[in-house]
């Protein structure tokens, strides 16, 4: 069996082994799975961590719930600092706005599981399904709520430094330097994705000062529509993993590269209401950190060629030179093509399996 | 002339004081004041053309950059006409002792009162502290030569609360902000009613219906909304005003700040006292364009007076000469 194989094997195997030891501890705790999990399927197995992230509901009263188990100690890593991300974010005293985050139910230890319940955001009205205008709105309203958490004085190093490193340019820049020789050990031969990182480091290193001056703001690494929930006026944030403090425009960067595939209006609109009301100053930060954002994901699909094979593989690579072609698009100041984006798009879908396209279509609640 | 403005924060920080503060300095130079100088607390800053900033630390522990604050207020002030101070006891403080020391008239600009904040937050600080930051913050306001008040209530409040004398209390309200540039067009609703206020009242919401439902017998679609300021975003707002018929304000909670943005939106922003006045005022408005015209005309002209940076700058540069 080759690697790519073996690793899928290894997660489903992970997973069917997990899923049925996890059954009884839920009950006993009180909550149960569902028997369908979409999340657990496709190209999952490619993320980070060894976790389950389970649908399910409360036995007493049915509400509906999200389990988080693992009994991996990666997995348990990362559920116990979601736990405390959540703890952490009560005591902040200094934010302009409330930060919303799903009511965490149960946080808990048992046999070699530590298992995170927390409550289910019912959304009317899916954050893609909500008209264009609402969209742009709702994008920022959540934008606001984050930048509202600035962490400058003394006294606010000391409610996050247990937890959170706040990441100023230098941080960026090395962790970008490390992206370029993962892509490198990757891709050795690919001299123009190489040339392309190299013309964004030299982008990133020219406006470190202005990483810098936007640093210490509460960001959140995974910002996109899945991880959203709207209700009402309420922006819900979900993944308490990727929050941090870092750059202000960090969470715009990953949203907007975002838009350039689902949703290249909206990118379009909210680049230009940055650059016309808020500066170019700041415009530039929403740039270097969409350059810097292109890193970690060019990064993660080269490496995951090592991981697939087939169908798959070869998704992998229409995805670097997709994303090599949006990374040079932002060092120009430029948005990709819309026919670039249309060629890409229906390549990956034809590349997709069938598994992946329910977890994606599960995943963007379309 | 030499102005130096003493901050407790400046941009990137967000918050109302830290855009005023690059704001006000901005305008400043442009009205050709003459040297501009702005000390804050802030670890980075964003550059303004022609004004010097400075920053003291704000990572440093509380003592320690209370003292470099001082320290640095004290020799950037040298030469100065005047200290603007932005009251907070962080710049506040400093303001007045070097004010003193120098004999340099030192103005502070009271645009909410951080006492009964801190005294409200969902933190509390224990009883003996807010006696003392109480305590700290006449002193402060006796040692300053003149308030500048963001509004009525607060001219109150340092009259009521702090024993501040009438006579050494001026009004200016803050300005408008800069109308926001969005990407798409507003929706407009020629008689949409947009309802600001600063609190949530239910006999007030009573008042609202029986109000609605009498414009609804001469104009049958006209509808009143509340304007939830604290839940949207910034663009957010400056769509739902721009998209209005009008924009009320009832005289007893009027939120200065929303309703020089009104004013600056271009739609008439009105404030009443009465229901009754409300209703005879609004069907005017929302079926006579003459009226609506005038009502546009005459925010206009409040704007440009009460509202406009211009005006704010040329109050302060006229107290100035007087002081001296």
């Amino acid at each position: 069996m080759n690697i790519p194989e073996e690793n899928k094997k290894e997660w489903e195997k992970y997973r069917t082994a997990e899923f049925n030891d996890v059954a009884d501890i839920l009950l006993l705790l009180g909550f149960s799975a569902d028997t369908e999990q979409t999340h657990t399927q496709g190209e999952r197995y490619l993320m980070s961590g060894r976790k389950l992230v389970l649908t399910g509901h409360r036995e007493h009263d049915g509400k509906k719930v999200i389990i988080k188990i693992s009994s991996d100690p990666r997995g348990i890593k990362e559920l116990e600092h979601e736990h405390l991300c959540r703890e952490t974010i009560k005591k902040i005293d200094f934010a302009y706005k409330d930060i919303l985050l799903p009511e965490e139910i149960l946080f808990a230890k048992t046999g070699k599981f530590t298992v995170v319940v927390s409550a289910f955001i019912e959304e009317p009205v899916p954050f893609l399904l909500h008209s264009r205008e609402e969209q742009f709105f709702l994008t920022l309203r959540a934008f606001e709520m984050l930048e509202g958490v600035h962490a400058t004085a003394s006294s606010h190093t000391k409610i996050i430094r247990s937890l959170w490193s706040s990441w100023g340019a230098a941080e960026y820049l090395r962790s970008f330097g490390e992206f370029s020789e993962n892509i490198r050990k990757a891709v050795p031969r690919d001299t123009a994705l190489h040339g392309a990182m190299a013309e964004a480091q030299k982008f990133l290193l020219a406006g470190s000062g202005t990483i810098e001056r936007y640093s210490g703001f509460l960001t959140h690494g995974d910002f996109v529509p899945h991880n959203l929930r709207i209700v009402g006026h309420d922006v819900y944030l979900l993944d308490h993993t990727s929050l941090l403090f870092g750059n202000k425009y960090e969470s715009a960067a990953r949203f907007l590269n975002y838009l350039c595939v689902y949703h290249p209006e909206l990118e379009r609109w909210i680049s230009e209401y940055i650059r016309k009301n808020r500066g170019e100053d700041e415009y530039l930060s929403l740039r270097l950190m969409r350059a810097y954002k292109m890193g970690f994901l060019l990064q993660f699909y080269t490496g995951s060629l090592a991981q697939t094979e087939g169908d798959l593989h070869r998704l992998a690579w229409e995805r670097i030179s997709f994303w090599k072609s949006v990374l040079s698009a932002i060092l120009n100041d430029e948005f990709v093509p819309v026919e670039t984006v249309l060629k890409y798009k229906n390549k990956r879908d034809s590349l997709r399996s069938e598994e992946e396209v329910r977890r994606q279509k599960k995943l963007h609640q379309i | 002339m030499k102005a130096v403005i003493a901050a407790p924060v400046f941009p990137p920080e967000v918050g109302n004081v830290s855009v005023y503060v690059k704001r006000f300095a901005k305008e400043l130079c442009k009205a050709s004041f003459g040297d501009v100088v702005v000390l804050a607390y802030a670890n980075t800053f964003e550059e303004i053309d022609g004004v010097k900033i400075h920053c003291i630390k704000k990572s440093d522990p509380l003592l320690i950059r209370l003292f470099l604050y001082t320290v640095k207020l004290f020799r950037l002030s040298r030469g100065a006409d005047v200290i603007y101070v932005y009251n907070t006891f962080a710049s506040g403080l400093p303001a007045v002792v070097v004010g003193g020391l120098r004999g340099i008239p030192v103005i502070l600009r009271f645009s909410e009162d951080e006492v009964s904040q801190r005294a409200s937050a969902p933190r509390k600080n224990n009883f003996f502290t807010i006696r003392l930051l109480s305590f700290l913050q006449k002193r402060i306001l006796k040692r300053a030569r003149a308030i500048s008040a963001d509004g009525d209530f607060l001219a109150e409040v340092l009259f009521l609360s702090y024993e501040v004398p009438k006579e050494k209390i001026r009004i200016d309200r803050n300005p408008a902000p800069k109308p926001e540039t969005l990407p798409f067009p507003p929706e407009f609703f020629p008689h949409r009613i947009l309802f600001a206020s600063t609190a949530e009242n239910e006999a007030r919401k009573e008042e609202l219906e029986e109000l609605e439902n009498s414009l609804r017998k001469k104009i049958p679609d006209a509808g009143i909304f509340p304007l939830d300021e604290a839940n949207i975003s910034r663009a957010e707002k400056w769509h739902l005003l721009r998209g209005a018929g009008v924009i009320l304000f009832f005289s007893c909670d009027v939120g200065y700040s929303l309703y020089a943005c009104a004013l600056s939106s271009g739609i008439p922003a009105v404030i009443f006292s009465s229901k009754e006045q409300a209703e005879k005022t609004l069907t005017d408005i929302l079926e006579n364009p003459g009226t609506r015209r005038e009502a546009i005309a005459n925010g206009n002209s409040i704007l440009k007076e009460e509202y406009s940076w211009e005006a704010y700058v040329r109050n302060f540069t006229d107290f100035i000469l007087h002081l001296s």
